[in-house]
């Protein structure tokens, strides 16, 4: 009971924090709640939640066609289970798919806006559909003893064409997901891109299905302390063996037309990564399930269960996310917030199904409650000291509501700081210029080294604009003790801006917090850079600047390496235009940066 | 179902890449015409330049500077890609997308080769950009705005008919200058900006030469499984209720067999009483 209990809050906290994360997406937009990209579009609750839920799900249709179709009774104790299980996964997939859209509240546009060449058309009103015939089949659950009943009775009665209709859709939706990656041959790695990705999909995605009912049923019996029965179990294990065996041949065998079993085997990480959801989806469990003495043990079973929905997930993510990385050229890692909801709301569609599973009857036994009842603390004497703590530790519904208020509150910090502020400028350390000669006639400015450098014509600029004297002009703050300081040393980042003025290093030097009035001359509160002295005032020695006109010289940022040369460079050359009336445009980004002799690196 | 082919009204955009020093005043006179927008580097946005807020840029491709933007393909893979049809073509060629249909999907970006819709990370309410051909100026009878900005005729502006001629030309006086080849004249199924250059252009996305998928336009890789999933539909539906059907039959007879046989033995056995 204890176990249950702390089950539950984990993921009660995993829920809030999904919630808290859910709201930071909506007021701030996905590029601050995700770390998805235009390299990478689709990531964790496209593929995971979405793609790979719907994979898990499929356990409800294939017991519906099992018991209601073909009439085999010894999985009919298993078929209440796969139906919630298909509910709630396909519910919290929608649910997580929603969150993913740009534009949410359009959900239903696929419904009234048609397009038959997309698969994704396809989908949306397939799973769609499914979720409103899972939807439909639980009702007599939730319903059987209660005064609506009587609907729950109608639809118990019209059962078979209802399955039907379901298995229906699941077939064709499945189907559909795989040939959404169809549209990508160029893009997705050849070793998951196949002209048969459909029939791939439904089929692993069947073998999934099976394997997770059985491990959400033994995770319920572990919980709730009840004996799940192996030889259901192990022929459940035994049937999901039978699509996972069709869908291991056919992707070898696809493999092998294509000429692709030597790239699975040439050291590339994709092959790696490949063999090893292969494994997890396809050897362990095969393996396992043909065993008798290993099928029908507890070990087995567990773990050839979890191989198979881990394995199961790993090649979703592989063909949705992952296999796109070689030809984008770049990775995705899911941001914090991504993490948060992709797991809270799999924990949230958990208690459901637990809350579920213990008010009505879904597993063949009378419904699971916890051996130890809530107690009820109305009615009696409440003291405010020892009380709240005293129904907190002793009760467990305010056990876990008290985790669920400390992660909301927990979640709020957390995301309140950068977490999900925005999208972030990308910093580059911007780095001197090179030469091609030791006189340094002309540098090679290219600050985060790629191939565009600008050949800026150093002795040429400092004879025209006065030689010696000029060299303010560009070189307009020396650090101090290094004369002509080149620009990458304050303006050393090349997107973002960066503080010149290292105070913690002066107040040190200056003999810490009773030298506040050094600076600070005026003693006004509270102490800032407005009311500090200028850096000309002490620097004016070693440090070769132009002296600022009084009260301007407040703001220690130094802009972004590519704002500072623009700005130096371009004004310069918008002023020599009007004065020197040149016939060349030297304002023009081909003046410094069209110089196809100069872009070549070193 | 047949290919979209190029119609006689068809316009097109022959960028040359031997031509353009990289000035970027296309991408200028982009964004000012249709007020794209900050284009601020960020980790959302890919190192080629192309953004929400950013419809067309300079890539740097082997030495040569090369104008990135949508190619307008002929059958386009967005438009079939997208759920909710939110991208349409034009007869002229503009493939042009509708932000009132939008759902946000992101399908298209996943499946165009050329990786060219981009997307609005960092607002609450996004919506996918690229390139529009300005359409709008095509109307009115103007060109596009980049080729008007083009001080150098890198990227021109015609019918498909005059742009072929023109990049035919170019190829046949110049043969050891340029690659002999009008990237976009039949990748795919053919695209509305066309390139002709002396550096090869796989790395915009273009197919390599000799590779299948040059010939094959989009439709071709999804329409023939689309066209198989009524049936797929229809043989799970029949087949499930043909199942059923069937065994419920079975038990129905199976039932009355046994109730039959039951009710037999009590006869006899009513039979034996009466004896």
């Amino acid at each position: 009971m204890k176990r249950l209990l702390m089950v539950k809050e984990v993921l009660w906290a995993l829920a809030m924090f999904g919630l808290v994360a859910m709201v930071g997406r909506f007021i701030f937009g996905l590029g601050a709640a995700t770390a998805l990209s235009d390299q990478v579009p689709w990531g964790m609750w496209k593929v995971m939640n979405m793609i790979a839920g719907a994979a898990l799900g499929t356990s409800g249709f294939i017991m519906a066609f099992l018991v209601v179709v073909v009439r085999m009774n010894i999985f009919k104790p298993l078929l209440r289970p796969a139906i919630l299980v298909a509910f709630l996964g396909y519910g919290s997939s929608c649910f997580a798919l929603l969150l993913d859209i740009g534009l949410p509240w359009r959900f239903y546009y696929p419904f009234i806006h048609w397009n038959i060449h997309s698969f994704l058309f396809e989908v949306a009103l397939c799973v769609t559909l499914y979720f409103a015939v899972t939807a439909v089949e639980m009702i007599p659950i939730v319903t059987e003893n209660t005064r609506w009943r009587k609907p729950g009775h109608f639809i118990h009665v019209y059962v078979l064409p209802i399955a039907i209709v379901g298995i229906t859709l699941s077939s064709l939706h499945h189907t559909s997901l795989g040939a959404l990656f169809l549209t990508a041959p160029e893009r997705l790695h050849p070793i998951w891109y196949s002209p048969g990705i459909n029939w791939q999909f439904i089929l692993s995605a069947m073998g999934g299905g099976l394997m997770m009912l059985v491990l959400v049923t033994l995770i319920i019996g572990s919980l709730y302390q009840r004996r799940a029965d192996m030889r259901r179990l192990g022929a459940v294990a035994a049937l999901a063996a039978v699509p996972l065996a069709a869908y291991g041949l056919m992707k070898a065998l696809d493999l092998a037309a294509r000429g692709q079993w030597p790239v699975v085997f040439s050291g590339q990480w994709e092959g790696i990564l490949f063999l090893v959801e292969s494994f997890l989806l396809v050897a362990a469990p095969i393996a396992i399930a043909s065993v008798g003495h290993w099928r029908l043990r507890d070990a087995g079973l567990w773990v050839a269960s979890a191989s198979t929905v881990a394995g199961l997930a790993l090649n979703r993510i592989d063909v949705g996310i992952i296999g796109f990385f070689r030809s984008a050229g770049a990775v995705y890692v899911p941001s914090l917030p991504e993490l948060c909801i992709g797991f809270g709301v799999p924990a949230a569609a958990a208690l459901v199904f637990m809350y579920v599973v213990e008010h009505y009857e879904v597993y063949d036994a009378p419904p699971f409650l916890p051996k130890e009842e809530p107690k009820a603390i109305a009615g009696e004497t409440f003291d405010p000291v020892s009380g709240a703590w005293g129904s907190i530790l002793s009760n467990p519904l305010h056990h876990i509501s008290m985790t669920a208020i400390i992660a909301a509150v927990a979640a709020v910090g957390i995301f309140s700081g950068d977490a999900l502020k925005g999208m972030p400028l990308l910093s580059q350390r911007a780095l001197p210029p090179l030469s091609h000669d030791p006189t340094r006639a002309v540098l090679l400015i290219n600050g985060n080294r790629n191939d565009m450098a600008v050949a800026f014509k150093h002795d040429f600029h400092k004879t025209r604009l006065g030689g010696e004297k000029s060299c303010a002009r560009c070189h307009h703050l020396d650090k101090p003790g290094d004369l002509y300081t080149t620009c990458n040393k304050c303006h050393a980042d090349m997107n973002l801006d960066t503080q010149i003025f290292n105070h913690s290093h002066h107040v040190e030097k200056n003999g810490g917090n009773a030298a506040c009035g050094k600076c600070h001359t005026d003693g006004n509160e509270p102490r800032w850079e407005t009311n500090a002295r200028p850096c000309y005032d002490c620097h004016a020695r070693d440090m070769r600047m132009e002296k600022p006109a009084p009260g301007t010289q407040s703001d220690y940022n130094a802009p972004s390496y590519v704002d500072a040369m623009h700005q130096k460079c371009i004004a310069c050359h918008r002023e020599m235009d009007l004065s020197h009336k040149t016939n060349r445009a030297l304002e023009e980004c081909s003046t410094c940066h069209g110089d196809m002799r100069a872009n070549r690196p070193q | 179902m047949k290919a979209p082919r190029p119609s006689p009204l068809a316009k097109a955009i022959l960028t040359d890449v031997t031509r353009c020093v990289g000035c970027e005043k296309c991408v200028v006179a982009c964004e000012k015409t249709w007020n794209t927008g900050d284009t601020i580097p960020s980790a959302h946005a890919a190192p080629d330049g192309l953004s929400g807020a950013r419809w067309t840029a300079i890539v740097k491709i082997a030495d040569r500077f090369v104008r990135k933007q949508c190619l307008h393909c002929i059958n386009p893979a967005c438009l079939n890609a997208c759920p909710v049809h939110a991208f349409e073509r034009l007869p002229e060629g503009p493939v042009i997308y509708n932000k009132d249909k939008c759902i946000g999907c992101r399908y298209c970006m996943i499946s165009c080769p050329f990786t060219i819709p981009r997307y609005e990370w960092n607002t609450p309410v996004p919506f996918v950009r690229k390139c529009k051909f300005c359409f709008e100026r095509l109307a009115k009878g103007e060109r596009p705005a980049c080729t008007a900005a083009c001080p150098y005729g890198a990227t021109i502006f015609g019918t498909r008919k005059e742009m072929l001629a023109e990049a035919q030309y170019r190829l046949a006086m110049n043969p050891r200058r340029y690659i002999q080849r009008i990237w976009g004249e039949t990748d795919y199924g053919g695209t509305s900006v066309l390139y002709i250059s002396d550096v090869p252009l796989e790395a915009l996305g273009f197919p390599a030469d000799d590779a299948a998928a040059c010939k094959k336009t989009f439709s071709a890789f999804t329409w023939p499984t689309a066209l198989k999933t009524p049936y797929l539909g229809g043989t799970v539906l029949a087949g499930t209720a043909a199942v059923g059907w069937i065994i419920n039959r079975r038990m129905e007879i199976a039932e009355q067999n046994r109730k039959q046989h039951e009710s037999g033995q009590s006869e006899n056995r009513d039979s034996k009483q009466v004896k």
